[in-house]
């Protein structure tokens, strides 16, 4: 029996693009656009800008900037999550509306939560209410899984702030999750 | 200094060190707040980690279209001081004292530093144009800050506005062109509503704290 290939990794793929393979940026755009935009939507709220803003950074990228000194997972959202806030500056409000989240079962199985941990909605209703920069944090670091360390780099924050604001934002969804408790 | 363990609360074991684990651990096992604050945490990780669905988007194809459609930025021409000029000058080790006037005094340039650096600006918005110096930006653009220099250095971007002079960015650079801010470039606006004219001055200065020079431009904002 053949062994499975392995997929190529971000790394690899970033170089490859470097030395003039686009099909490895189509890789890796197949790979990211889908985390990206789940980001982008949630920090502007509207599918369409979030839509623009992820393309608008991948672009950027590709703008012979495309020369990750981290992992690629850290560069994309260091960019991206300064184009959601340069936009939400500019537009001066914030997104509402969070439509194309159609609710799915989520069953943690960890016990001792409060149960507005557990409904999703709630939980991405409550995100909203959170300064621009807390739930930026909170979702790099509980929505796509970047090491607190990364998060600081992309937010140009340092790693003690980082944890400052993920448990202020915790404490404040809790609050908000708690108030809202039928 | 050890932390607080309390600030570990919520924090995945892989950004913990053995000593800060320990600690949590320790707290976990005595305090059933901090136990169900850590399940709140690790409950939001499960319900974030869950993606929504979203669209395809423009396909690689057009994403690499559009970015190698953009037209090439070139250095504008400003007058008096050009990169080739200014290239030159370092060529041939030329010894000019330019008097250069910004806002917050004067300043010399080339004054026996075989060193030279240039500011230009680019605005984004919908799309990407150059900005001459004394250019005006539109409603809804911010604007991208390039700096070339010919030797790695200290660079400090101030703006002056009429508020006074705010430092924009402070960074080390290595020779060549790079968009301030390096890997992550930099959107700027100006924090506050008012618009007017601002003037933007780049200084570089030796590692070691020796001689700076200097370049700046011109704003117009809406």
């Amino acid at each position: 029996m053949m062994p499975a290939t392995a997929p190529a990794s971000d790394a690899d793929l970033v170089l490859a693009f470097q030395n003039g393979d686009d099909s490895a940026f189509a890789e890796l755009y197949a790979r990211w656009r889908p985390r990206a935009t789940a980001y982008a939507v949630r920090m502007v709220g509207s599918p369409e800008e979030a839509e623009e803003l992820v393309t608008e950074a991948f672009v950027t990228l590709v703008e012979g900037r495309f020369a990750p000194t981290g992992s690629f997972r850290s560069y994309l959202f260091t960019v991206l999550q300064r184009k959601c806030l340069d936009h939400l500056r500019r537009r001066g409000t914030r997104g509402k509306v969070l439509p194309l989240l159609a609710p799915e079962p989520v069953e943690p199985d960890l016990e001792g939560a409060i149960d507005g941990f557990r409904d999703r909605r709630r939980v991405e209703a409550a995100l909203q209410s959170l300064p621009d920069e807390h739930r930026s944090v909170v979702l790099l670091y509980y929505a796509h899984g970047l090491a607190s360390r990364e998060v600081a780099e992309a937010t140009g924050l340092s790693d003690q702030q980082v944890r400052s604001k993920l448990s202020y934002a915790r404490k404040t969804l809790k609050t908000l999750l708690e108030r809202e408790d039928p | 200094m050890t932390p607080d363990p309390r600030d570990l609360i919520g924090l995945r074991d892989d950004d913990l060190d053995p000593s800060e684990q320990a600690a949590l651990e320790a707290l976990l096992a005595r305090d059933p707040a901090a136990r169900t604050e850590h399940a709140d945490a690790r409950a939001l990780e499960e319900v974030l980690g869950a993606m929504p669905p979203v669209s395809a988007g423009p396909s690689a194809a057009e994403i690499l279209q559009r970015a190698r459609s953009k037209p090439p930025i070139e250095p504008p021409a400003r007058s008096g001081w050009g990169w080739a000029a200014g290239l030159l000058a370092v060529a041939a080790a030329a010894v000019v004292a330019v008097g250069l006037s910004t806002g917050d005094g004067t300043r010399t340039r080339g004054s026996g530093v075989d060193a030279d650096v240039a500011l230009r600006a680019v605005a984004e918005g919908r799309g990407v144009r150059e900005l001459s110096d004394g250019g005006a930006l539109s409603q809804g653009e911010a604007v991208v800050f390039h700096v070339q220099t010919t030797r790695a250095g200290s660079l400090t971007l101030v703006e002056h506005g009429p508020a006074g002079a705010k430092e924009v960015l402070r960074w080390h650079a290595d020779a060549g062109s790079a968009a301030l801010g390096g890997n992550t470039p930099l959107a700027w606006t100006p924090d506050d509503a008012a618009g007017g004219q601002r003037r933007y001055v780049v200084e570089w200065c030796e590692d070691e704290g020796g001689t700076c020079v200097s370049d700046s431009l011109v704003l117009h904002w809406p």
